[in-house]
Protein backbone atom coordinates (compact mmCIF):
# COMPACT_ATOMS: atom_id res chain seq x y z
CA UNK A 1 0.00 0.00 0.00
CA UNK A 2 2.41 2.57 1.38
CA UNK A 3 4.76 1.65 -1.72
CA UNK A 4 2.03 2.31 -4.11
CA UNK A 5 2.04 5.81 -3.21
CA UNK A 6 5.70 6.02 -2.85
CA UNK A 7 5.87 4.80 -6.43
CA UNK A 8 3.10 7.09 -7.57
CA UNK A 9 5.23 10.43 -5.80
CA UNK A 10 8.08 9.29 -7.38
CA UNK A 11 6.23 9.10 -11.04
CA UNK A 12 4.26 12.59 -10.26
CA UNK A 13 7.13 14.27 -9.17
CA UNK A 14 9.62 12.46 -12.79
CA UNK A 15 7.06 13.92 -14.77
CA UNK A 16 6.61 17.28 -13.24
CA UNK A 17 10.29 17.00 -13.59
CA UNK A 18 10.09 16.30 -17.59
CA UNK A 19 8.15 19.09 -18.17
CA UNK A 20 10.29 21.63 -16.61
CA UNK A 21 13.52 20.85 -18.87
CA UNK A 22 14.10 24.40 -20.12
CA UNK A 23 13.08 25.19 -23.75
CA UNK A 24 15.15 26.56 -26.34
CA UNK A 25 14.31 30.07 -26.63
CA UNK A 26 14.05 31.35 -30.17
CA UNK A 27 13.24 35.23 -29.40
CA UNK A 28 16.89 35.25 -28.93
CA UNK A 29 17.66 35.27 -32.61
CA UNK A 30 17.21 38.14 -34.09
CA UNK A 31 14.03 38.43 -36.67
CA UNK A 32 14.50 39.01 -40.32
CA UNK A 33 11.20 39.82 -41.57
CA UNK A 34 7.76 40.47 -41.10
CA UNK A 35 6.56 37.90 -43.20
CA UNK A 36 8.99 35.02 -41.24
CA UNK A 37 8.15 36.02 -37.84
CA UNK A 38 4.17 35.68 -38.81
CA UNK A 39 4.98 32.77 -40.86
CA UNK A 40 6.45 31.40 -37.57
CA UNK A 41 3.26 32.36 -35.70
CA UNK A 42 1.31 30.63 -38.11
CA UNK A 43 2.89 27.64 -38.23
CA UNK A 44 3.23 27.65 -34.04
CA UNK A 45 -0.69 28.15 -33.95
CA UNK A 46 -1.70 25.22 -36.15
CA UNK A 47 0.28 22.67 -33.82
CA UNK A 48 -1.50 24.27 -30.92
CA UNK A 49 -4.92 24.07 -32.84
CA UNK A 50 -3.82 20.37 -33.52
CA UNK A 51 -3.53 20.03 -30.33
CA UNK A 52 -6.88 21.41 -29.69
CA UNK A 53 -5.86 23.74 -27.26
CA UNK A 54 -5.56 27.60 -28.75
CA UNK A 55 -5.38 30.54 -26.50
CA UNK A 56 -8.45 33.07 -27.24
CA UNK A 57 -6.48 36.05 -27.60
CA UNK A 58 -4.24 34.62 -30.02
CA UNK A 59 -6.08 34.63 -33.17
CA UNK A 60 -7.02 38.07 -32.46
CA UNK A 61 -3.03 38.88 -31.93
CA UNK A 62 -2.29 37.92 -35.40
CA UNK A 63 -5.31 39.53 -36.82
CA UNK A 64 -3.54 42.97 -34.88
CA UNK A 65 -0.74 41.97 -36.48
CA UNK A 66 -1.75 41.72 -40.30
CA UNK A 67 -3.49 44.88 -39.72
CA UNK A 68 -0.50 46.73 -38.40
CA UNK A 69 1.92 45.39 -41.04
CA UNK A 70 -0.42 46.99 -43.66
CA UNK A 71 -0.74 50.12 -42.03
CA UNK A 72 3.07 50.13 -42.02
CA UNK A 73 3.88 49.77 -38.24
CA UNK A 74 6.51 47.32 -39.02
CA UNK A 75 7.49 47.12 -35.02
CA UNK A 76 3.79 46.36 -33.74
CA UNK A 77 3.55 44.20 -36.64
CA UNK A 78 6.30 42.08 -35.60
CA UNK A 79 5.64 42.40 -31.70
CA UNK A 80 2.10 41.27 -32.37
CA UNK A 81 3.33 38.47 -34.22
CA UNK A 82 6.02 37.03 -31.63
CA UNK A 83 3.53 37.43 -29.12
CA UNK A 84 0.91 35.44 -30.67
CA UNK A 85 3.61 32.75 -31.63
CA UNK A 86 4.75 32.62 -27.97
CA UNK A 87 1.19 31.96 -26.56
CA UNK A 88 0.48 28.86 -29.21
CA UNK A 89 3.84 27.62 -27.90
CA UNK A 90 2.85 27.87 -24.71
CA UNK A 91 -0.54 26.58 -25.27
CA UNK A 92 1.14 23.35 -26.89
CA UNK A 93 2.94 23.40 -24.11
CA UNK A 94 -0.03 22.98 -21.64
CA UNK A 95 -1.89 20.83 -23.68
CA UNK A 96 1.15 17.95 -24.17
CA UNK A 97 2.19 18.41 -20.32
CA UNK A 98 -1.54 18.18 -19.39
CA UNK A 99 -1.77 14.79 -21.65
CA UNK A 100 0.18 13.15 -18.13
CA UNK A 101 -0.28 15.92 -15.48
CA UNK A 102 -4.18 15.77 -15.67
CA UNK A 103 -4.40 13.22 -13.08
CA UNK A 104 -2.77 15.63 -10.48
CA UNK A 105 -5.86 17.81 -10.79
CA UNK A 106 -8.01 14.34 -9.79
CA UNK A 107 -8.78 14.90 -5.83
CA UNK A 108 -10.49 11.44 -5.66
CA UNK B 1 21.74 9.55 -20.96
CA UNK B 2 19.29 10.88 -23.33
CA UNK B 3 18.15 7.28 -23.12
CA UNK B 4 17.91 6.57 -19.43
CA UNK B 5 15.86 10.32 -18.45
CA UNK B 6 13.34 9.19 -21.28
CA UNK B 7 12.74 5.66 -19.80
CA UNK B 8 12.69 7.13 -16.40
CA UNK B 9 9.90 9.43 -17.76
CA UNK B 10 8.32 6.33 -19.32
CA UNK B 11 7.91 5.14 -16.02
CA UNK B 12 6.55 7.64 -14.03
CA UNK B 13 4.08 8.21 -16.64
CA UNK B 14 3.15 4.69 -16.40
CA UNK B 15 3.33 4.55 -12.33
CA UNK B 16 1.57 7.88 -12.49
CA UNK B 17 -1.45 6.46 -14.59
CA UNK B 18 -2.31 4.21 -11.64
CA UNK B 19 -4.94 6.23 -9.66
CA UNK B 20 -6.78 6.88 -12.92
CA UNK B 21 -8.01 3.08 -13.08
CA UNK B 22 -11.70 4.11 -10.97
CA UNK B 23 -14.56 3.65 -13.49
CA UNK B 24 -17.48 5.59 -13.62
CA UNK B 25 -19.12 4.11 -10.61
CA UNK B 26 -16.27 4.60 -8.43
CA UNK B 27 -16.17 8.03 -9.85
CA UNK B 28 -19.45 8.98 -9.28
CA UNK B 29 -19.78 7.33 -5.90
CA UNK B 30 -16.88 9.69 -4.51
CA UNK B 31 -18.11 12.98 -6.21
CA UNK B 32 -21.14 11.92 -3.95
CA UNK B 33 -19.43 11.66 -1.20
CA UNK B 34 -16.92 14.73 -1.92
CA UNK B 35 -19.86 17.20 -2.39
CA UNK B 36 -22.21 15.78 0.19
CA UNK B 37 -19.29 16.51 2.81
CA UNK B 38 -18.95 19.60 1.46
CA UNK B 39 -22.62 20.61 1.83
CA UNK B 40 -24.04 18.08 4.43
CA UNK B 41 -27.16 19.89 4.33
CA UNK B 42 -28.13 19.99 1.02
CA UNK B 43 -30.33 16.83 0.09
CA UNK B 44 -29.05 15.01 -2.76
CA UNK B 45 -31.41 16.07 -5.42
CA UNK B 46 -31.10 19.35 -4.56
CA UNK B 47 -27.68 19.59 -6.71
CA UNK B 48 -29.73 19.39 -9.74
CA UNK B 49 -30.63 23.26 -9.13
CA UNK B 50 -26.76 24.33 -9.26
CA UNK B 51 -25.45 27.08 -7.41
CA UNK B 52 -29.49 27.50 -5.93
CA UNK B 53 -28.89 24.86 -3.94
CA UNK B 54 -26.84 26.60 -1.81
CA UNK B 55 -27.26 30.36 -2.43
CA UNK B 56 -29.93 31.63 -0.81
CA UNK B 57 -30.87 35.06 -2.05
CA UNK B 58 -29.96 33.96 -5.64
CA UNK B 59 -32.82 30.92 -4.95
CA UNK B 60 -35.38 33.27 -3.86
CA UNK B 61 -34.85 35.32 -7.39
CA UNK B 62 -34.75 31.89 -9.10
CA UNK B 63 -38.05 30.99 -7.41
CA UNK B 64 -39.72 34.24 -8.42
CA UNK B 65 -38.47 34.01 -12.19
CA UNK B 66 -39.78 30.41 -11.98
CA UNK B 67 -43.16 31.65 -11.33
CA UNK B 68 -43.70 32.77 -15.31
CA UNK B 69 -40.90 30.19 -16.59
CA UNK B 70 -38.79 32.07 -19.52
CA UNK B 71 -38.11 28.80 -20.67
CA UNK B 72 -42.18 27.93 -21.75
CA UNK B 73 -42.04 30.02 -25.40
CA UNK B 74 -39.42 27.53 -26.19
CA UNK B 75 -41.16 24.47 -25.08
CA UNK B 76 -44.23 25.23 -26.75
CA UNK B 77 -42.20 26.14 -29.90
CA UNK B 78 -40.32 22.75 -29.76
CA UNK B 79 -43.16 21.10 -29.56
CA UNK B 80 -44.54 22.39 -32.50
CA UNK B 81 -41.57 21.73 -33.89
CA UNK B 82 -41.53 17.83 -33.12
CA UNK B 83 -45.32 17.39 -34.07
CA UNK B 84 -44.92 18.90 -37.50
CA UNK B 85 -43.80 15.59 -39.94
CA UNK B 86 -41.07 16.03 -42.21
CA UNK B 87 -41.39 16.55 -46.19
CA UNK B 88 -41.46 12.91 -46.40
CA UNK B 89 -44.55 12.55 -44.10
CA UNK B 90 -42.25 11.22 -40.93
CA UNK B 91 -41.45 12.70 -37.95
CA UNK B 92 -39.21 13.37 -34.97
CA UNK B 93 -41.13 10.05 -33.21
CA UNK B 94 -40.03 8.11 -35.99
CA UNK B 95 -36.32 8.38 -34.88
CA UNK B 96 -36.67 7.74 -31.11
CA UNK B 97 -37.66 5.16 -28.45
CA UNK B 98 -41.13 5.45 -26.75
CA UNK B 99 -41.79 8.09 -30.12
CA UNK B 100 -39.34 10.79 -28.03
CA UNK B 101 -40.80 11.19 -25.26
CA UNK B 102 -39.87 10.98 -21.88
CA UNK B 103 -36.43 9.75 -23.32
CA UNK B 104 -33.84 12.31 -22.41
CA UNK B 105 -32.79 10.11 -20.04
CA UNK B 106 -30.84 8.12 -21.85
CA UNK B 107 -28.69 10.61 -23.97
CA UNK B 108 -26.10 10.52 -24.38
CA UNK B 109 -25.35 7.29 -25.31
CA UNK B 110 -22.25 5.24 -27.22
CA UNK B 111 -22.95 4.10 -30.02
CA UNK B 112 -21.10 0.84 -31.09
CA UNK B 113 -21.60 0.99 -34.05
CA UNK B 114 -20.61 4.19 -35.28
CA UNK B 115 -18.08 4.05 -31.61
CA UNK B 116 -19.50 7.56 -30.87
CA UNK B 117 -20.87 8.93 -27.86
CA UNK B 118 -24.34 10.50 -29.23
CA UNK B 119 -25.95 13.41 -27.38
CA UNK B 120 -29.58 14.09 -27.76
CA UNK B 121 -28.90 17.07 -30.24
CA UNK B 122 -27.01 15.06 -32.67
CA UNK B 123 -29.66 12.45 -32.58
CA UNK B 124 -32.18 14.92 -33.67
CA UNK B 125 -29.95 16.19 -36.62
CA UNK B 126 -29.06 12.67 -37.19
CA UNK B 127 -32.98 11.76 -37.25
CA UNK B 128 -33.23 15.62 -39.81
CA UNK B 129 -31.05 14.06 -42.26
CA UNK B 130 -31.92 10.45 -41.84
CA UNK B 131 -35.10 11.68 -43.48
CA UNK B 132 -33.90 13.93 -45.87
CA UNK B 133 -33.54 17.45 -43.58
CA UNK B 134 -30.86 19.52 -43.22
CA UNK B 135 -29.24 19.89 -39.68
CA UNK B 136 -29.90 22.43 -37.86
CA UNK B 137 -27.46 24.77 -35.93
CA UNK B 138 -26.79 23.61 -32.41
CA UNK B 139 -26.64 25.28 -29.44
CA UNK B 140 -29.83 27.53 -29.91
CA UNK B 141 -32.59 28.32 -32.01
CA UNK B 142 -34.64 25.40 -33.25
CA UNK B 143 -32.33 22.48 -32.23
CA UNK B 144 -32.83 23.57 -28.67
CA UNK B 145 -36.34 24.23 -28.50
CA UNK B 146 -37.07 20.74 -29.82
CA UNK B 147 -34.41 19.07 -26.95
CA UNK B 148 -36.40 21.84 -24.33
CA UNK B 149 -39.48 19.94 -25.41
CA UNK B 150 -38.00 16.38 -25.09
CA UNK B 151 -36.58 17.47 -21.82
CA UNK B 152 -39.93 18.19 -20.76
CA UNK B 153 -41.52 15.28 -21.49
CA UNK B 154 -38.48 13.33 -19.42
CA UNK B 155 -38.89 15.48 -16.18
CA UNK B 156 -39.07 13.25 -13.11
CA UNK B 157 -37.33 10.45 -14.94
CA UNK B 158 -33.82 9.58 -13.22
CA UNK B 159 -31.50 10.31 -15.09
CA UNK B 160 -29.77 6.50 -16.90
CA UNK B 161 -26.87 7.16 -18.81
CA UNK B 162 -24.78 3.49 -19.81
CA UNK B 163 -21.13 3.13 -19.70
CA UNK B 164 -21.24 -0.70 -20.61
CA UNK B 165 -17.83 -1.67 -18.89
CA UNK B 166 -17.64 -4.60 -21.51
CA UNK B 167 -17.36 -1.60 -24.26
CA UNK B 168 -14.22 -0.85 -24.38
CA UNK B 169 -15.22 1.95 -26.77
CA UNK B 170 -17.80 3.25 -24.05
CA UNK B 171 -15.52 3.17 -21.17
CA UNK B 172 -12.42 5.44 -23.69
CA UNK B 173 -15.45 7.52 -24.60
CA UNK B 174 -15.83 7.99 -21.19
CA UNK B 175 -12.45 8.43 -19.56
CA UNK B 176 -11.76 11.03 -22.52
CA UNK B 177 -14.29 13.31 -20.98
CA UNK B 178 -13.34 12.41 -17.37
CA UNK B 179 -9.74 13.84 -18.76
CA UNK B 180 -10.87 16.24 -20.60
CA UNK B 181 -12.75 17.47 -17.31
CA UNK B 182 -9.48 17.38 -15.39
CA UNK B 183 -7.29 19.36 -18.01
CA UNK B 184 -5.60 22.47 -17.35
CA UNK B 185 -6.46 24.93 -20.56
CA UNK B 186 -6.88 28.13 -21.77
CA UNK B 187 -4.24 31.23 -20.51
CA UNK B 188 -5.80 31.02 -17.33
CA UNK B 189 -4.72 27.05 -17.25
CA UNK B 190 -7.68 26.26 -15.10
CA UNK B 191 -9.89 22.57 -15.47
CA UNK B 192 -13.39 22.14 -14.97
CA UNK B 193 -12.47 20.91 -11.63
CA UNK B 194 -10.37 24.06 -10.61
CA UNK B 195 -13.99 25.68 -10.67
CA UNK B 196 -16.67 23.35 -10.12
CA UNK B 197 -14.42 20.66 -7.67
CA UNK B 198 -12.01 22.22 -5.79
CA UNK B 199 -14.05 25.81 -5.97
CA UNK B 200 -17.93 24.44 -5.70
CA UNK B 201 -19.98 26.72 -3.42
CA UNK B 202 -17.18 29.89 -3.74
CA UNK B 203 -17.64 33.05 -5.11
CA UNK B 204 -16.24 33.71 -8.65
CA UNK B 205 -17.36 37.60 -9.45
CA UNK B 206 -21.16 37.45 -8.74
CA UNK B 207 -21.64 33.63 -8.92
CA UNK B 208 -21.13 31.03 -6.47
CA UNK B 209 -19.45 27.85 -8.11
CA UNK B 210 -21.88 25.26 -8.83
CA UNK B 211 -21.24 21.65 -8.44
CA UNK B 212 -20.30 18.95 -10.76
CA UNK B 213 -22.90 16.26 -9.51
CA UNK B 214 -26.26 17.71 -10.85
CA UNK B 215 -24.63 19.90 -13.72
CA UNK B 216 -26.12 17.91 -16.52
CA UNK B 217 -29.88 17.06 -15.09
CA UNK B 218 -31.70 20.35 -16.44
CA UNK B 219 -30.98 21.12 -20.20
CA UNK B 220 -31.39 23.44 -22.14
CA UNK B 221 -31.33 26.47 -19.72
CA UNK B 222 -33.08 29.52 -20.41
CA UNK B 223 -30.44 31.67 -19.52
CA UNK B 224 -31.24 35.65 -18.69
CA UNK B 225 -27.61 36.55 -19.65
CA UNK B 226 -28.11 34.69 -22.86
CA UNK B 227 -31.85 36.21 -23.22
CA UNK B 228 -32.48 33.23 -24.74
CA UNK B 229 -32.80 29.42 -24.33
CA UNK B 230 -29.45 27.28 -25.63
CA UNK B 231 -28.01 23.98 -24.49
CA UNK B 232 -24.77 22.66 -22.31
CA UNK B 233 -22.23 22.59 -24.94
CA UNK B 234 -23.26 26.56 -25.06
CA UNK B 235 -22.20 26.09 -21.97
CA UNK B 236 -19.19 24.51 -22.31
CA UNK B 237 -18.17 27.10 -24.80
CA UNK B 238 -18.58 29.87 -22.02
CA UNK B 239 -16.55 27.96 -19.74
CA UNK B 240 -13.86 27.83 -21.49
CA UNK B 241 -13.75 31.38 -22.93
CA UNK B 242 -13.69 32.25 -19.59
CA UNK B 243 -10.71 30.58 -18.90
CA UNK B 244 -9.16 32.65 -21.78
CA UNK B 245 -9.07 28.97 -24.12
CA UNK B 246 -11.22 28.88 -27.34
CA UNK B 247 -14.07 26.89 -27.17
CA UNK B 248 -14.41 24.03 -29.46
CA UNK B 249 -17.02 23.53 -31.80
CA UNK B 250 -20.43 22.51 -30.83
CA UNK B 251 -20.96 18.14 -30.84
CA UNK B 252 -16.70 17.98 -31.16
CA UNK B 253 -16.05 14.82 -30.62
CA UNK B 254 -14.28 16.02 -27.45
CA UNK B 255 -17.12 18.00 -26.17
CA UNK B 256 -19.63 14.94 -26.59
CA UNK B 257 -16.98 12.97 -24.31
CA UNK B 258 -17.36 15.56 -21.57
CA UNK B 259 -21.23 15.42 -21.74
CA UNK B 260 -20.80 11.96 -21.73
CA UNK B 261 -18.74 12.15 -18.26
CA UNK B 262 -20.38 14.89 -16.91
CA UNK B 263 -23.90 13.24 -17.36
CA UNK B 264 -22.91 9.88 -15.63
CA UNK B 265 -21.82 11.87 -12.73
CA UNK B 266 -25.95 12.74 -12.46
CA UNK B 267 -26.93 9.55 -12.77
CA UNK B 268 -29.68 8.60 -10.20
CA UNK B 269 -30.75 12.20 -10.15
CA UNK B 270 -34.14 13.38 -11.47
CA UNK B 271 -34.14 15.28 -14.90
CA UNK B 272 -35.66 18.55 -14.42
CA UNK B 273 -34.51 20.21 -17.62
CA UNK B 274 -35.32 22.79 -19.19
CA UNK B 275 -34.41 25.28 -16.66
CA UNK B 276 -33.59 28.90 -15.57
CA UNK B 277 -30.11 30.26 -14.69
CA UNK B 278 -29.45 34.29 -14.23
C1 LIG C 1 -13.06 29.90 -13.99
C2 LIG C 1 -14.02 29.01 -13.37
C3 LIG C 1 -14.74 28.01 -14.24
C4 LIG C 1 -14.20 26.99 -14.97
C5 LIG C 1 -12.73 26.64 -15.14
C6 LIG C 1 -15.31 26.28 -15.51
N1 LIG C 1 -16.49 26.84 -15.16
FE1 LIG C 1 -18.34 26.13 -15.47
N2 LIG C 1 -19.14 27.74 -14.58
C7 LIG C 1 -18.45 28.77 -14.00
C8 LIG C 1 -19.35 29.77 -13.51
C9 LIG C 1 -18.98 31.06 -12.84
C10 LIG C 1 -20.65 29.29 -13.81
C11 LIG C 1 -21.97 29.98 -13.47
C12 LIG C 1 -22.29 29.70 -12.03
C13 LIG C 1 -22.60 28.25 -11.84
O1 LIG C 1 -23.71 27.82 -12.18
O2 LIG C 1 -21.70 27.49 -11.39
C14 LIG C 1 -20.48 28.01 -14.46
C15 LIG C 1 -21.52 27.19 -14.86
C16 LIG C 1 -21.37 25.96 -15.43
C17 LIG C 1 -22.46 25.08 -15.77
C18 LIG C 1 -23.94 25.39 -15.60
C19 LIG C 1 -24.44 25.04 -14.23
C20 LIG C 1 -25.92 25.12 -14.12
O3 LIG C 1 -26.44 24.88 -13.02
O4 LIG C 1 -26.62 25.38 -15.09
C21 LIG C 1 -21.92 23.95 -16.31
C22 LIG C 1 -22.66 22.74 -16.84
C23 LIG C 1 -20.49 24.12 -16.28
N3 LIG C 1 -20.18 25.33 -15.72
C24 LIG C 1 -19.60 23.18 -16.74
C25 LIG C 1 -18.23 23.42 -16.84
C26 LIG C 1 -17.31 22.54 -17.51
C27 LIG C 1 -17.67 21.23 -18.16
C28 LIG C 1 -16.08 23.12 -17.43
C29 LIG C 1 -14.79 22.67 -18.09
C30 LIG C 1 -14.82 22.67 -19.52
C31 LIG C 1 -16.23 24.34 -16.66
N4 LIG C 1 -17.53 24.49 -16.33
C32 LIG C 1 -15.17 25.16 -16.31
C33 LIG C 1 -17.08 28.83 -13.85
C34 LIG C 1 -16.17 27.93 -14.40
Amino acid sequence: MIGKYVFLAMGLAIVAGCGLQPSRDRSASPTVSFAETYAAAEAALAKAAASRNVWSKTEGLLQQSKIANDEGRKEDAIQLANEARMQAELALTQAISQEKDWQENVLF
Amino acid sequence: MKKSILSLCLIGGIFSVLPAVAGPEEDRLAMVKYYSDRFPDVPMQEFANGLYAFDQSAREQWIEMEDFPPYEIAIDDGQVLFETPFANGKSYADCFDNGGIGVKQDYPYFDADAGEVVTLELAINQCREANGEKALAYMIGELAEIAAYMAYTSRGNEFAIQVPLDSPGAVAAYSAGKQFFYTRRGQLNFACSSCHIQSAGLNLRADRLSTTLGQATHWPVYRSKWGEIGTIQKRFAECNSQVWAKPLEAQSVEYRNLEYFLSYISNGLELNGPASRR
